[in-house]
């Protein structure tokens, strides 16, 4: 497949079907280092289906995604083998669940939970893996005094912050997103929301984020694509989607929220 | 067919010792893989050893000399169950002396008295899969194994040394078998790790109930998992042997009144039993 | 003019499709031309609803146009791709709309130094260029660490304009940025748009004070209400 020579990621026809007409119809788009792509859309458009697809939680039907690794190799996803996977997901990669329960592990402390991925790629020194756990808790404004602490004793925010931690740790090039704020307080939420933006400029990180609330979309978002039914109905730059919506579907969608 | 038993040699049918053997020369070719296997129906209940009776059923030939021991004892009720009934099937010798026997089923220890090249190591295992506890599907844990993906083990490590200061696991201590799979040593103390690597003896691992076979052999690098900054650490009981007097061998506690008095004695009891009579024997020259 | 224009307009159309309303089309620019060459400010003259806005945005990328060109240092903003623009945000084309769109927890003289981080100055330097800008616009300096949210209108307004004038840009949209100002602000507003002209900055403002635009106007483009299509 053709994938412009300085893309990250690239999706071509994606596709993938549940077996009862829902499920993702062909989604193409690339990504680029530091660029932050919402997708947005309502409860059964596709959406985390398709997040699912790119961070192969979920095996697609059709299509390709290729992934250029640190080192510039070209990687077909799709075929990679599993030990391969496995270790881009873990060191280059990260996904960042709508629930942080499912991006935890609960019965292991806030610190074995920050450093899994350095003992999963061979880290084997207990106290800089203690220090780069207790760096990444400051990181993300949990107390470090909070470290042996298990996550079932943290709020749903700081479950939430705990978890990006987790997956920042290894220094990942793409995160993907899944209704990150999507379940917290509004207080918590835009507190979350900054902490989310300054990272990823910081770090200069690649983004997928799905997200049904166009102000996080707003906020976080370089561009956007709006999904309905499994297909991608219309693209852009996150005001040009936003502020100029095209589609029947778009403008309704951006119509029916407060003041985004 | 044993003269007097009425049993196959060894209670179990040659049908099922050569599919046992097959899993026993798979386990050999591929240190600490769990080779599953048919694990048939014994006559005590799975958990007092059925895994460890089919691998010696399966090893046994007339010539050898057997000795069971259980937690490092000849003559608990389990120990001497297991060497009556193979005393029964089989016709074998057998022995409490850890030198004179050539085929050693175990619970939970390995002899004090270094084992030789002539010897095989039998031991029973209840849960045979380490990382069990951390990744309850099977599936998961087989894909670690192929991958070699042990990091959540490590996890586990990590968690003690950030609740207790050091790490507490002090049986069942996971290792890693010829710098490649992560594999339970079954549920020995800690204290014995440090045996399993390098032995001279081919050690052999049966767990009934879960229907695995593994194996570690003759004179293979086993490595017990730890930290850079928190090494593996065998912790010394810090007494004497009350009857043999020996400061360097693994300790039980007993309890000897209900006023909280209590000595603590060799857990192998033939080791501690050699040492008594060498004792004697320097008294008596 | 020798120079070459920074910005170019031939024949831009803008129309919305509004389908909520039936399909109802709604034409707001029709054959726009201009050229707007650096060091030069056009302000838009015409009364309200005449497209200055949608002009402003049709330039920013913000309004997909239906016609006609806009270049922009040599990329045509009519038909680029998202990343060709937003790479024309980040080092040609500065905005000043009418209002600050609000970041949570992030404080005033940050997004201020924003844009010039964006272009590659180090933190320090950043926050030096957005500290003078607050302290000629008059901005408290026990403000400058606080995030803009609970700020007034006009306060608001003058942390938009210091983030518009933290880097020199080739090409500044200025959308009504005295509107909420006093007198002595709107007057420092002037001196910056006279300095950044004087650099070679092009302007394209809308802006209803008379004082203000007789000022800084270089020209003026009229612009009419767009006969709607049938």
């Amino acid at each position: 497949m053709t994938m412009p020579p300085d893309a990250i990621l690239s999706a071509r026809d994606l596709r993938f079907d549940y077996g009862n007409g829902q499920g993702v119809r062909g989604v193409s788009f690339d990504l680029w280092p530091g660029d932050v792509l919402g997708i947005v859309g309502e409860s059964g458009s596709g959406k985390t289906t398709l997040l699912k697809l790119l961070g192969g939680l979920l095996a697609p039907s059709g299509g390709s995604l290729s992934y250029r690794d640190a080192s510039g190799e070209l990687l077909d996803l799709l075929a990679l083998p599993e030990a391969r996977r496995r270790h881009l997901a873990r060191t280059e990669l990260g996904f960042v669940h709508q629930n942080p329960r499912d991006g935890l592990r609960l019965a292991v402390t806030a610190g074995g939970n920050v450093g899994e991925r350095l003992m999963a790629t061979g880290g084997r020194h207990y106290g800089r893996i203690r220090q780069s756990a207790l760096d990444w808790l400051t990181r993300v404004e949990i107390d470090g005094a909070r470290i042996d602490d298990r996550p079932t004793q943290f709020s749903g925010g700081m479950q939430q912050r705990l978890q990006i931690a987790r997956n920042l740790v290894s220094g990942p090039r793409l995160v993907l997103m899944d209704e990150p704020t999507g379940g917290l307080d509004v207080s918590v939420q835009a507190r979350l929301l900054d902490l989310l933006r300054s990272l990823v400029a910081d770090l200069g990180l690649s983004v997928v984020i799905v997200t049904h609330d166009l102000g996080v979309a707003r906020l976080l978002a370089d561009r956007l694509m709006v999904m309905q039914g499994g297909r991608v109905i219309e693209e852009g730059l996150t005001d040009q989607v936003l502020d100029d919506p095209r589609e029947p579907y778009t403008q309704l969608l951006v119509s029916s929220v407060l003041a985004a | 067919m044993s003269e007097d038993s009425g049993y196959n040699f060894a209670y179990l049918d040659e049908q099922t010792k050569r599919m046992i053997r097959r899993a026993l020369l798979k386990a050999v070719a591929v240190p600490g893989y769990q080779v599953p296997f048919a694990s048939r129906e014994m006559p005590l209940p799975y958990g007092w050893g059925t895994g460890g009776i089919q691998v010696t059923a399966a090893v046994l030939g007339p010539d050898d000399t057997l000795k069971v021991i259980d937690q490092g004892a000849d003559d608990t009720t389990n120990a001497v169950s297991i060497r009556r009934f193979f005393a029964k099937t089989a016709g074998v010798a057998t022995t409490t002396r850890t030198e004179e026997a050539s085929v050693i089923q175990t619970r939970h220890r390995i002899p004090e008295t270094p084992l030789s090249e002539k010897q095989i190591l039998v031991y029973q295992v209840p849960i045979p899969e380490p990382l069990r506890w951390l990744e309850p599907r099977e599936a998961e844990t087989r894909a670690l194994h192929a991958l070699g993906d042990y990091g959540v083990m490590q996890v586990e490590l990590y968690e003690d040394i950030a609740i207790h200061g050091k790490i507490k696991r002090a049986y069942d201590y996971p290792v890693e078998v010829a710098g490649r799979y992560l594999t339970s040593p079954s549920p020995i103390p800690k204290f014995d790790n440090p045996k399993l690597s390098d032995c001279p003896a081919l050690q052999l691992f049966g767990a009934g109930r879960e229907k695995r076979i593994y194996a570690i052999p003759p004179y293979t690098p086993v490595r017990s998992l730890d930290f850079e900054d928190h090494p593996f650490a065998v912790d010394h009981p810090g007494h004497p042997c009350a009857i043999c007097g020996d400061t360097e061998s693994f300790l039980d506690e007993i309890v000897t009144d209900d006023a909280g008095g209590r000595i603590f004695v060799c857990s192998d009891t033939d080791h501690c039993r050699a040492r008594q009579e060498g004792l004697a024997h320097d008294d008596a020259a | 003019m020798a120079m070459q224009p920074i910005l170019s307009l031939r024949g831009v159309h803008k129309h919305f499709i509004q389908h909520l309303r039936g399909g109802l089309r709604l034409d707001v620019l029709a054959g726009v031309d201009l050229d707007l060459h650096p060091g030069e400010c056009v302000v838009l003259d015409g009364p309200s609803g005449v497209g200055k806005s949608s002009l402003i945005k049709a330039v920013y990328g913000t309004y997909r146009v239906d016609g006609g060109h806009i270049v922009v240092a040599g990329t045509d903003i009519a038909v680029a791709g998202p990343r060709a623009i937003m790479a024309l945000r980040r080092t040609t084309i500065g905005h000043v709309s009418q209002f600050l769109r609000v970041v949570p927890r992030v404080a005033a003289l940050d997004i201020v130094a924003e844009p010039a981080r964006a272009r590659g100055d180090t933190p320090e330097v950043a926050r030096g260029k957005a500290a003078d800008l607050l302290r000629r616009l008059n901005l408290p300096e026990k403000l400058w660490s606080l995030p803009p949210a609970t700020f007034s209108g006009g306060e608001q307004q003058r942390v938009n304009i210091a983030r518009g004038f933290v880097v020199d840009w080739p090409l500044l949209l200025l959308d009504e940025p005295t509107a909420s100002l006093d007198a002595e602000n709107a007057a420092v507003v002037a001196q910056l748009i006279d300095e950044a002209k004087d650099r070679g900055t092009a302007i394209l403002a809308i802006c209803h004070d008379g004082v203000l635009r007789a000022r800084i106007a270089t020209r003026l483009l009229p612009m009419k209400r767009v006969e709607q299509a049938a």
